[in-house]
This record gives structure tokens, C-alpha cells and sequence, in this order.
């Protein structure tokens, strides 16, 4: 029993050591940034990185960093899609990464899309998926509250509209449910990638001798269909496909 | 008195003093290359009166003759200006003993009552056999000479260097060699354009002077026709096309053994006139790029610079123009310095820069200042502060870039007092909306936010499930609850109704204890309370809701005789009618004691 104790108690402050250690790396590289020590901000936030841990605020300064120190154009967009991939409403980053998107060199039609689609994206962007599972939670109790006053309401219209809303609020907690995990799914999807080399050549096919088919730059993101060893299948938003090397690029 | 004399006399000597007494000195002249067994002319030259010469000491050299004085004087007139020269020279007739470099020695002399010493003068001996001519003048007039060619000519362009970084002043000097030939004149001239270059002329002498010059051994009379400064601006190989020149060459005629007449004698000199064309080679510069790295604010000054910066006026209105004014010194490509990019506070309108130059070539390169000055106009009052002017610029020595930094410039603009006028005016004030001065990233975020591990998130997660059972349990637990708190309710009528008797029967007991103690009103009273109370406690209705008809059906409901319920109302007509009347006697009263417990257990059945 006191070895059980023993190893507990060991366990929680190994993670308090830890969760402390970032706060402090954490400290420590926002007062280095505030000073202009870009460098050794970014070896800081890295170092949390590096930890396994990750948020939406630390990838968003990681990107900030990158532009920072210039010559990074790639791994600035890389970081700020990824702290959008994080949290979809990320103001801040959303503002930086149009900056950043600004000096990428390549310029890509995007394919018109169904106006609802769009209008569905921009909805679940709205929230991060933590936040709509706790919508999910908060319609699932006002569905609880409704069946009560359904239950034991004194007159039967409101009776009827308790019932009603019943069903109202169980459709909004589904479509959050839904919201949430399609939201948890686009960020943990490995389905899209920034260029990180300063130029790379997209080729028909896997292997050395094919077509070169075009040429990207650094900060283009793309979306990755397929994997086959070192190679990368990629398509471009105007929906060109071909095959590139997997140094030159980074998932996001 | 006596001053007013002196000053005459001061005045009537300056009148016979020489006037350039100041320029008084001695000096040496003496050619810079002679050949071994060449008779040369060493002069020193005293500009004065002579009292004494000491003369120099001639170690590395035969005095061949020497020295022979003579005077000069002369007087000139300019514009009722009078000026006189007077100069005494000492003329030696050299040779030297060996070749190699020598120095001729100082004289000195005193020269109007003050020795000066004339210093030395190098000069280098070459061993050449020929006996090259002085200058191709006496050359011609003496023209003995037996040779019939037109001599050596060469035309060079000499250049400092020939390996630069791209705005490195280059000197060009371009210079004509005669030897043995007898130059006339000059015809076409063609000098470089120096393409790739910015070129400025240094020196350009109107009179050509043939000067002596050991070029490989050899004594050539050079001169020097141009001098450029050249400022390269592109990088890589530049060539400098040719320089040309056509001489014309006074050449002894060859045809003398014609028959010559006597009148040809006469009319012919004997030299004819030959065109030589010579032009230079081409010379190639190597032009290095600057090195990368340049930082931002690097305008193109290559060289050694100084900044100022200063503002016209020290304190300014709103509305009212003053200019800042940069100025660039030093030595390097002044001309090729762009202007520093300057940031003025918001609100200001700035116009467009003015340029001065004033600038000298020299051998150095361009050296003096360049003023920009950046005029501007404040349109609101405050205090503001500039940021500092910065200019960098390549310097050649350190082979670097060197930043120049002003101080933070402060600029204090009070309020106008046109400013109503001007600002509130008629119509309202123009509206402006507020400008972007530039886009940058936000900056970044001061908070972790919830550092979590990967892949890990609240969606699904054990945290969501059990929540949402909370809910549930929470669901259920009011069900339970509420379900309870209902029964509780429907309990306490059945208690009601299971209590009624034992009410009644208590009241009935306190009414026989009023009526023992003879109080007749409190009877009937409690009688009628219990009564009304057992009906009230058995059907669970408020005793305000009762009347007869309710109770007559409630108690037909639960199966109570027509009869009980006649007795019961009798008796309640009894008591009511008792309220207002006198009691009676004690018989009546039990009487009605004992209806009521009939009537209660005839209901109770």
C-alpha cells in the first residue's frame, strides 16, 4: 500500500515538475521576445514544443517567431495553420497568417466552392472543438431541463412547448457533437502541408526521372492525398496534382 | 605730429620695397630624370635681394660649371595694379658619377636679411646612351641633329587601380611620351568616354608641359594631357576604350639629294610635317560587387562619411514649413549617396528633397558635403520625436559597412494661432480617416493558453462522458426527488383524513369540558368547530370552500347515508341558530353533545 502511495505521489510530481518547467520556459521567451532576442524566444517555445505539449497559443508564437527572425517564410505559415488547425477561431492568427500569405510567392486560384460549404466551414471555425463539445453538453442538460418541465409542468401549453424545445435542443446538441468531432478530425487529419524548402519542383511520378509538372516556393500550403515512401501525392487549391519529395515539405 | 611722419615715411618705402616681399624664398629646380653622360642645369632661384648664398655641397655629382648668378627684375602693371619681380638664379652645370636615385642638396641663402634654406630635390640618374633632348622646342630649333625619324611616341592611360569594389574612386591619369620627337601640334583628339564610369576631369591643362620621365630605362618628355576621376557603378569587367590622338611630327626631309635650287633652300625649312597616330591600349577594371549584407538603410556611399543632421528651426507652429537638413561629408563617392530614408512622425506632410552638392575632386576621390534637406510641414501640434536618422555606407579600408546614427531629432510644434481660422473653419474640419503607416504581424500571445498533450481533446474524451452522465444523474435525481415530494403531498390528505376523528373527538371532549364548567357560548362554539373541522379533515377541502351543496355531494361520493347527512346539517342549524340565541339549559346542551357523537359515527361508518 505505502508503494502504491509512493509511486502516485512520484507520478503527480513528475507532471507538476513538467507542467511547471513549461510555464517557466514559458516566462522566459515572452520577456526574451519583448527584449528581441527572436533567437532564443523561439529555442524556448520549441523547447515546450518539444515536450509533446501543444496549444494554439504556443504554435501561434512559434510562427511569430519564425517571421520574425526572417528567411523562415515556410515554417511561419506552417505554425500559424497549425494554430489555426488547434483553434479554427483564432483571431490573431488568422491576421498573421494573411501577412505571412502575402510574401509567399506563389499565386494559386482557388476553386469556387458551394456557398453552403463555405457557410458550414465558417460556422464550425467559429469555435474550437473543445468548445463545441461543451456546447454539445450545455444542450444536452437544457434537454434534461425540458423533459423535467414537460414532465411537471402545470399547464399544458407550456407543456407542449417544453416538449418542443426538447427536441429543439436535442438537434443542437447532436449537430455540436457533430461539430466538435468533424472539428477534432480536421485537426488531427494529416491531410495538409506547407512548403518548407525555398523552391521545390512538383514531378509526375515517385522516383527520379519524371516530368517535372511546376514548380512551388516556400509557404504554399498544399493538401496531401497520398504517401508512398519518401514521395508525397499533393494537390494544389486550383486542383493540380503531382507527386514531391518529403524533405521539402511539412505536415501540418 | 611725429606719427603723421613716420606713417609718410612707412608709406613712401612701401613704394619702393618690392611688393611681393611676402613670396620671399629659395627654391631649387632641377630636372627628375637624366641620363649618365648628360650635362644637366641645377638652378636655385631666390625671389629678393640677395645679401649672401651658401652654396650646397655636390657629393654624387661633377660640378661641371657653376655657379653662375643672374638677376631678374621685372614690373608689371594690371589694372593700375603694380607688381614687381625680383629674382636672383644659380645656375650649376651637372653630371652625374653613377646611376641610381640621388637627392640634390639644399642651398640656402639670406634673401632680404632672413636665411632661407631652398630644400632638396630628388632625382634619378639612368644609364642610357643616347643623349635625349631637353624638350622637344630646342629640339627643333636647334635641329642639327642627324637623325631623319619622327621619334617615339606613346600615349598612356595610367590608371590607380585596376581592381575596385563598385564606387571606389579610380584616378586616371592619361599622358603623352615623346622621345626624339619633335611634337607640333595636335590633331583629333579623341579622349575615353569611360562607359560604365562617372567620370569627372581633375586636370586639364590648356598648355602642354613635357616633363622628364623614366619609363623602363628610358628618359621620355612626358605630359600630361587629362586627369579623370572615375567612379565605377556597375560591377564586373569594365573596359575604358582607347584613347586617341593624331600628333603632327616636324620630320628633317629625306629628298635633300634632289636638285635643290637656291630658293628652295630659302623657302624650304628642310622638315616636313608627319601626322602619327598613337592611342592607348585597353585597359580592363575589375569591379567587385559590394559585399552582400548591405543593411537596410545603405544608400550606395562608398568611402569615409560623416553625418549631421540638424533641423532648421528649433521650434516650429502648426502650418508652418521648416525642413530637416542632412548633411553628408567626407571623402568617397559623395555625388552617387542617395538619401536617407527618414521616418517623420505621422501628420507631418513631407515634400519632395532637395539636393546640394558641393563637391571637390580631387586625388582622393569626391570629397566635401552633400545637403539633403527634406522640407515638411506639421499639421497638428505636440511634441514629437524622431526616430534617428541612419546612414550606412561601405567603407574601402575596413572593407565593411559602417553605420552612421544620428540622436533621436526632437521637434516641438506649438499651436498655431491661425489654428481656428484655418482648422474651424467654414463647412467643418476635412475629415480624415486613419491612415495605415504600415503592416506588421500581431504581436505574440503573453498567455499559454491550455498547453495539452497531442491528440489529446475534450471531444469523446472520459472528462465529456462523465459529464454528460452527470447530467443524466442529475436528470434522474430530480425525477426521484419531485416523484417523492408528490407522494409526500398525497400523504398528508390521507393523514388528514385518517386524523379527522381524533380531531373531532378531541374538540368534542374540550366542548363537554366548557359545558361542565357551565360556559354555554364556548360550547356551541367548539361543538361547530368540530363538526366543521372532522368534514373538512374527511373530504380534504378548505373549511372555506365548504358549503352544503360540496358537502352533501363529497359525502354522497363516499357512500355516507342520506340520513347521517340530514342529522349532521340539523345539527349544524342547531348550533348556528345557538350562536345568536341564549344557550338554553345544561339538558339541551349535552343533548346536542350526544347528536353530534351519532352524527360523527354515523359518518365515520
Amino acid at each position: 500500500m505505502k508503494k502504491y502511495i509512493a509511486i502516485i505521489v512520484l507520478v503527480f510530481t513528475a507532471f507538476a515538475l513538467r507542467a511547471q518547467d513549461a510555464d517557466s520556459l514559458w516566462n522566459g521567451a515572452v520577456q526574451k521576445y519583448s527584449e528581441g532576442d527572436i533567437q532564443g524566444a523561439m529555442e524556448d517555445f520549441l523547447a515546450i514544443e518539444g515536450q509533446d505539449l501543444r496549444s494554439a497559443e504556443l504554435f501561434y508564437n512559434i510562427g511569430n517567431c519564425y517571421y520574425r527572425s526572417g528567411g523562415y517564410l515556410g515554417k511561419a505559415v506552417l505554425y500559424y495553420e497549425r494554430a489555426l488547425r488547434e483553434d479554427p477561431s483564432f483571431k490573431d492568427a488568422a491576421a498573421n497568417l494573411s501577412i505571412a500569405r502575402q510574401y509567399t510567392l506563389d499565386k494559386i486560384e482557388t476553386v469556387p466552392e458551394f456557398v453552403l460549404v463555405t457557410w458550414a466551414r465558417e460556422l464550425r471555425h467559429s469555435f474550437s472543438s473543445d468548445t463545441w463539445a461543451w456546447f454539445a453538453l450545455a444542450f444536452f442538460a437544457l434537454v434534461a431541463v425540458s423533459l423535467l418541465w414537460f414532465r411537471y409542468g402545470r399547464r399544458m401549453w407550456l407543456r407542449k412547448f417544453a416538449f418542443s424545445m426538447a427536441i429543439v435542443f436535442g438537434l443542437c446538441c447532436f449537430s455540436s457533437l457533430g461539430m466538435s468531432l468533424a472539428a477534432r478530425a480536421e485537426a488531427v487529419a494529416e491531410d495538409g502541408a506547407v512548403v518548407i524548402s525555398p523552391v521545390t519542383s512538383v514531378v509526375s511520378s515517385p522516383g527520379t526521372g519524371a516530368q517535372a509538372l511546376f514548380v512551388l516556393h516556400e509557404g504554399t500550403v498544399l493538401e496531401v492525398i497520398d504517401s508512398l515512401g519518401q514521395w508525397y501525392r499533393v494537390q494544389l487549391s486550383d486542383g493540380r496534382q503531382g507527386w514531391l519529395l518529403a524533405k521539402d515539405i511539412e505536415i501540418i | 605730429m611725429k606719427r603723421i611722419g613716420s606713417l609718410i615715411i612707412a608709406f613712401a618705402a612701401s613704394l619702393l620695397l618690392p611688393l611681393n616681399a611676402a613670396a620671399q624664398g629659395l627654391r631649387v629646380e632641377a630636372p627628375t630624370v637624366v641620363s649618365l653622360d648628360e650635362a644637366f642645369n641645377v638652378q636655385y632661384i631666390a625671389s629678393g635681394k640677395v645679401k649672401e648664398f651658401f652654396k650646397p655641397e655636390f657629393e654624387d655629382f661633377h660640378v661641371l660649371a657653376g655657379p653662375t648668378s643672374s638677376t631678374m627684375n621685372s614690373i608689371q602693371f594690371v589694372n593700375g595694379k603694380r607688381s614687381q619681380t625680383y629674382e636672383v638664379t644659380y645656375t650649376y652645370v651637372l653630371q652625374a658619377k653613377s646611376t641610381g636615385k640621388f637627392t640634390i642638396p639644399s642651398a640656402s641663402a639670406d634673401v632680404a636679411g632672413k636665411v632661407q634654406s631652398s630644400g632638396t630635390r630628388s632625382i634619378e640618374v639612368v644609364a642610357s646612351g643616347q643623349q635625349p633632348q631637353s624638350s622637344p622646342s630646342q629640339e627643333s630649333s636647334s635641329g642639327g641633329s642627324s637623325y631623319a625619324s619622327a621619334g617615339e611616341l606613346m600615349l598612356k592611360l595610367q590608371l590607380s587601380k585596376t581592381s575596385v569594389v563598385k564606387g571606389e574612386p579610380i584616378i586616371a591619369t592619361l599622358k603623352l611620351y615623346a622621345r626624339n620627337a619633335a611634337i607640333s601640334g595636335f590633331e583629333d583628339v579623341t579622349f575615353p568616354t569611360f562607359e560604365g564610369f562617372w567620370s569627372q576631369e581633375i586636370e586639364a591643362p590648356q598648355n602642354i608641359n613635357f616633363e622628364r620621365e623614366n619609363v623602363g630605362g628610358q628618359i621620355y618628355d612626358a605630359a600630361l594631357l587629362r586627369r579623370y576621376m572615375l567612379l565605377p557603378q556597375q560591377s564586373g569587367q569594365i573596359s575604358i576604350d582607347p584613347a586617341e590622338i593624331i600628333c603632327l611630327l616636324q620630320v628633317r626631309a629625306q629628298n635633300s639629294q634632289r636638285g635643290r635650287s637656291i630658293f628652295d633652300d630659302f623657302f624650304d625649312s628642310g622638315y616636313q610635317t608627319v601626322r602619327r597616330r598613337v592611342a592607348t591600349d585597353k585597359i580592363n577594371v575589375n569591379v567587385r560587387a559590394l559585399p552582400d549584407g548591405a543593411p537596410a538603410d545603405f544608400t550606395g556611399g562608398v568611402g569615409d562619411l560623416n553625418m549631421t543632421v540638424r533641423l532648421s528651426k528649433d521650434s516650429l507652429k502648426a502650418h508652418e514649413a521648416g525642413s530637416l537638413i542632412v548633411t553628408i561629408s567626407g571623402t568617397g563617392n559623395l555625388s552617387m549617396v542617395d538619401a536617407p530614408k527618414i521616418n517623420f512622425p505621422p501628420d507631418f506632410e513631407v515634400y519632395d528633397i532637395k539636393k546640394t552638392d558641393n563637391v571637390k575632386a580631387g586625388r582622393s576621390g569626391l570629397s566635401g558635403t552633400r545637403t539633403f534637406e527634406y522640407p515638411f510641414i506639421p499639421r497638428s501640434a505636440g511634441d514629437f520625436t524622431m526616430e534617428p536618422v541612419t546612414l550606412s555606407y561601405y567603407n574601402i579600408k575596413g572593407g565593411r559597412y559602417l553605420k552612421l546614427s544620428s540622436d533621436p531629432i526632437p521637434v516641438k510644434v506649438a499651436r498655431s494661432e491661425g489654428t481656428d481660422a484655418s482648422v474651424f473653419k467654414e463647412g467643418g474640419i476635412n475629415k480624415q480617416s486613419v491612415r495605415s503607416l504600415g503592416e506588421d504581424i500581431r504581436y505574440i500571445s503573453t498567455s499559454a493558453g491550455r498547453l495539452r498533450r497531442s491528440g489529446d481533446s475534450f471531444v469523446s474524451s472520459p472528462w465529456m462522458w462523465i459529464t454528460a452522465m452527470l447530467i443524466v444523474a442529475a436528470y434522474v435525481a430530480v425525477r426521484l426527488i419531485v416523484g417523492k415530494v408528490e407522494t409526500r403531498r398525497a400523504d398528508v390528505a390521507g393523514g388528514r383524513r385518517r386524523k379527522a376523528l381524533k380531531v373531532a373527538k378531541a374538540r368534542l371532549k374540550k366542548a363537554n369540558s366548557y359545558l361542565a364548567q357551565g360556559l354555554g357560548t364556548a360550547f356551541i362554539e367548539e361543538l361547530h368547530k368540530a363538526l366543521i373541522g372532522y368534514v373538512a379533515d374527511k373530504l380534504t377541502i378548505a373549511p372555506a370552500d365548504l358549503d352544503r351543496d360540496t358537502i352533501r355531494e363529497k359525502l354522497l361520493e363516499r357512500g355516507s347515508s342520506q340520513e347521517a347527512i340530514e342529522g349532521l346539517f340539523a345539527l349544524l342549524d342547531e348550533c348556528e341558530y345557538a350562536r345568536y340565541a341564549p344557550p338554553g339549559t345544561h339538558e339541551a346542551l349535552d343533548s346536542k353533545y350526544q347528536t353530534a357523537l351519532k352524527v360523527i359515527a354515523d359518518l365515520e361508518d
